[in-house]
């Protein structure tokens, strides 16, 4: 068996680069909105086959065990390469919850079938009154001695039509002093009678995330992970490095990329007032990329990111958010048509790129939470 | 931790000893009272061994390179120094980039701090461009005379002036002594209380050694030591900006207002965040100049990287200037308050060898002719 982390991080790079280009199917690249499993299990089921579902997770649960700098060039070369996301819920949170936190029995139970797709998590944190204010969450679950009731509704759930599992943080003792206390986390089966799911159609036109309605669902006690009511503590502790990605520059390389090759067409770079409006967006996404790095280089040396990780959040989807506004710009009288605009040979969806920023800046702890953490733990600014 | 990490850190740790000893702030404000350069403190500086920095060791320099000039410029401006060691920095780099023997000795002379050098390059105000040269330079019996202009050059009270002229179609530096006859120097007021000046050349006749070096040679040393320039006073500009920062956030966090501190206020707490994040920018940009410096670039990728650095700190640094002074309140708009001090130093240093905006046009010309 290979060893990975021998290998020179160049020589890893340049193996997944082969990979990704001998064998990730050219169509999927890039793709202008989020893609439903239908679409990308051809090719997750290859790679769970190969044994890569989860690249992160230690050997001995069916990971490859990779260090964090292998990890990074991993996703990294993913990104670039215009991997599309899987429902990844059960790699990214489920397993390592687990791993860190489960029974013996929960982990042998829910562990292979996330690496074999058998099982397709998703989250259920967001509530309609719990969204920046999580810890206000309101969905409950009653202890009915062998079995908790679960009563509530979760929102913003990911591709939730997709999924046969779903995790909870759920309100186990309504009576806790404080909002953090008493919220429990908890595994459920999709399928459970009292559940319903209602996709959300966005701003785009996409069924990209749902609502999940939980009535008098019936869930196992054993499906509780961890210590009752200590869920709070256990969704903070897995905000690994993980943060991080939310800061890559990918995403506002590849608009520029796309923004670019339509200004190259259309000959706006000789428009002075778009060349200087270009050339900022080229050195905020150049310097997003040096800090990312910087970033990076800190999870490669082992260290825990700090606070101080929520700006490389911020300004990645506001870069993005202005290359997509400009983008839009670009596209003068024609920027309300759908679709791809004609670029020379090519042609352009520039809108695509619009519609993929505008949540960047909601999701993953909206922005103006970022700010909130950075002014209290960063700048230590007294309240 | 490298050796030269600590060698750097250290090297901080002694600029802000200097820094504590020697006040910035009173010296910046003594110098817009017209006072000129702190003599007392510019030796110090040179007794720190601040002057020896790019000075190669057989000028008895120092031979060491850009990163640590940045961190000694970073430092000092942090504690809002007004004296020119970016300037000087950038007509050391040149001259040491010519190895004539005429420019070691006077490096010599600049290490310890008896003479002041400046790189008089720049002919029109809008068009920082070193490649643009119309001066002109004949060799007469054996004498060259050069005649033309330069414009916005620092230190104005310089001993020595570097001049590039065109010399039979070739650009070449030249050493100018400020009482060479012939030599015009106008001087007109910055707005931190410093001079700029503009030469006016009307036949200077100089010795023939006083040429440093012609040919690409010469276009690669004025623009290399530009480049160190950019990058050395970007530096400075972070450094400015961080102090900024901490004097803004220090005040949000003292002022009371309504009863509370004013840093309770989610608006001004975001708007410091926004200023911390445009402070952590600088720094990236800065870090991937010097790197270029430390990994041996092209001169054009040092171009580039120089004015990639000087964009982003003459953008970002005048927005946390401004916007410390609004955080301030009326207060930050007053004489007393040392936010204005640093926003003079700022305004000069933003617009010193081309403005952002300049600058974004040239990172991406280069982009384009690399592409």
């Amino acid at each position: 068996m290979t060893d990975w982390n021998a290998m020179s991080d160049d020589g890893f790079r340049a193996e997944i680069r082969g990979f990704l280009r001998a064998n990730y199917p050219e169509h999927l690249r890039y793709p202008s909105r989020r893609l439903r499993w239908h679409e990308v299990r051809d090719w997750y089921l290859m790679q769970a086959e190969r044994g890569w579902t989860a690249p992160g997770w230690p050997k001995e649960y069916g990971g490859v065990g990779l260090d964090p700098s292998k990890q990074l060039i991993f996703i990294e070369e993913q990104e670039r390469y215009g991997v599309a996301r899987a429902p990844d819920q059960g790699v990214v949170m489920v397993g390592p919850l687990l791993i860190r936190y489960g029974t013996e029995e929960q982990k042998q139970h829910y562990l292979p079938k996330i690496l074999n797709w058998e099982n397709i998590w998703v989250q259920g944190y967001s509530e309609p009154n719990a969204g920046s204010d999580l810890a206000s969450l309101r969905t409950e679950a009653a202890d009915a001695g062998d079995h908790w009731v679960v009563n509530g509704q979760k929102t913003w759930t990911t591709l939730a039509q997709d999924g046969t599992h779903i995790f909870l943080l759920a309100r186990t003792d309504p009576k806790a002093e404080r909002k953090q206390q008493g919220i429990s986390f908890l595994l459920v089966d999709l399928n459970t009678p009292g559940i319903t799911i209602r996709p959300i159609r966005n701003i785009a036109g996409h069924e990209e995330f749902c609502e999940v309605f939980f009535d008098n669902v019936r869930v196992p006690k054993n499906d509780l992970v961890g210590e009752p009511n200590q869920g709070w503590t256990m969704a903070k502790a897995l905000l690994g490095f993980e943060r991080l990605f939310l800061g890559s520059p990918k995403q506002s390389q590849n608009a520029l990329g796309r923004l670019d090759a339509f200004a190259t067409a259309r000959g706006l770079h000789d428009d002075p007032a778009f060349a200087d409006q270009f050339a900022r967006m080229e050195l905020d996404v150049a310097d997003l990329a040096e800090a990312y790095e910087a970033f990076a280089d800190r999870v490669r040396a082992g260290e825990a990111l700090g606070a101080d990780v929520s700006w490389l959040k911020i300004w990645a989807t506001e870069t993005f958010d202005r290359i997509a506004a400009l983008s839009v710009q670009a596209a003068g009288a024609e920027g309300g048509l759908s679709g791809k605009l004609p670029a020379g040979d090519e042609s352009v969806d520039l809108l695509s790129l619009y519609f993929g920023a505008l949540p960047t800046t909601i999701y993953g702890g909206s922005n103006e939470i970022q700010r909130n953490i950075l002014a209290k733990q960063v700048l230590r600014l007294p309240e | 931790m490298t050796d030269r990490q600590d060698e750097r850190r250290m090297l901080a740790d002694s600029v802000a000893g200097f820094a504590r000893q020697y006040d910035g702030v009173a010296r910046a404000r003594r110098l817009m009272d017209g006072s000129g350069l702190d003599r007392e403190a510019w030796a110090a500086m040179a007794d720190l061994g601040l002057m020896s920095i790019l000075v190669p060791e057989e000028a008895g320099g120092l031979g060491l390179g850009v990163p640590e000039m940045a961190v000694v410029s970073e430092e000092l401006g942090r504690s809002c120094a007004p004296e020119p060691l970016a300037a000087q920095a950038m007509a050391q780099a040149a001259l040491a980039l010519t190895g004539s023997t005429a420019a070691g000795e006077l490096l010599t002379r600049t290490a310890d701090g008896t003479a002041l050098v400046a790189l008089a390059w720049q002919e029109q105000t809008d068009h920082p461009d070193a490649a643009r040269i119309d001066c002109r330079a004949e060799t007469v019996d054996g004498e060259v005379r050069v005649t033309g202009g330069k414009c916005l050059v620092t230190p104005a009270q310089a001993d020595v002036f570097v001049v590039s002229a065109m010399d039979n179609g070739a650009p070449a530096l030249f050493l100018v002594p400020r009482e060479t006859a012939g030599l015009e120097v106008r001087t007109r007021g910055q707005v931190d209380g410093a001079e700029s000046a503009g030469l006016v050349l009307n036949q200077v006749r100089l010795s023939a050694d006083a040429c440093l070096c012609t040919g690409d040679a010469a276009l690669e040393a004025l623009e290399t030591g530009i480049a160190v320039g950019l990058t050395v006073a970007s530096a400075e500009l972070l450094g400015l900006a961080d102090r900024l920062c901490t004097l803004t956030t220090d005040y949000l966090a003292t002022r009371k207002q309504f009863g509370v501190p004013i840093s309770s206020f989610q608006v001004l707490r975001h708007r410091a965040v926004n200023l911390f994040i445009q402070r952590e920018l600088m720094r990236a940009a800065l870090n991937q100049a010097v790197r270029a410096f430390q990994q041996g670039a092209s001169r054009d990728a040092l171009k580039r990287a120089a004015s990639r650095a000087k964009a982003r700190a003459g953008d970002a640094a005048q927005l946390i200037a401004r916007e410390s002074v609004q955080l301030h309140g009326a207060i930050g708009f007053t004489e007393e308050a040392d936010v204005g001090v640093h926003l003079r130093r700022v305004l000069v240093l933003s617009a010193w060898l081309g403005n952002a905006g300049w600058h974004r046009r040239r990172y991406r010309a280069l982009g384009r002719r690399a592409a």
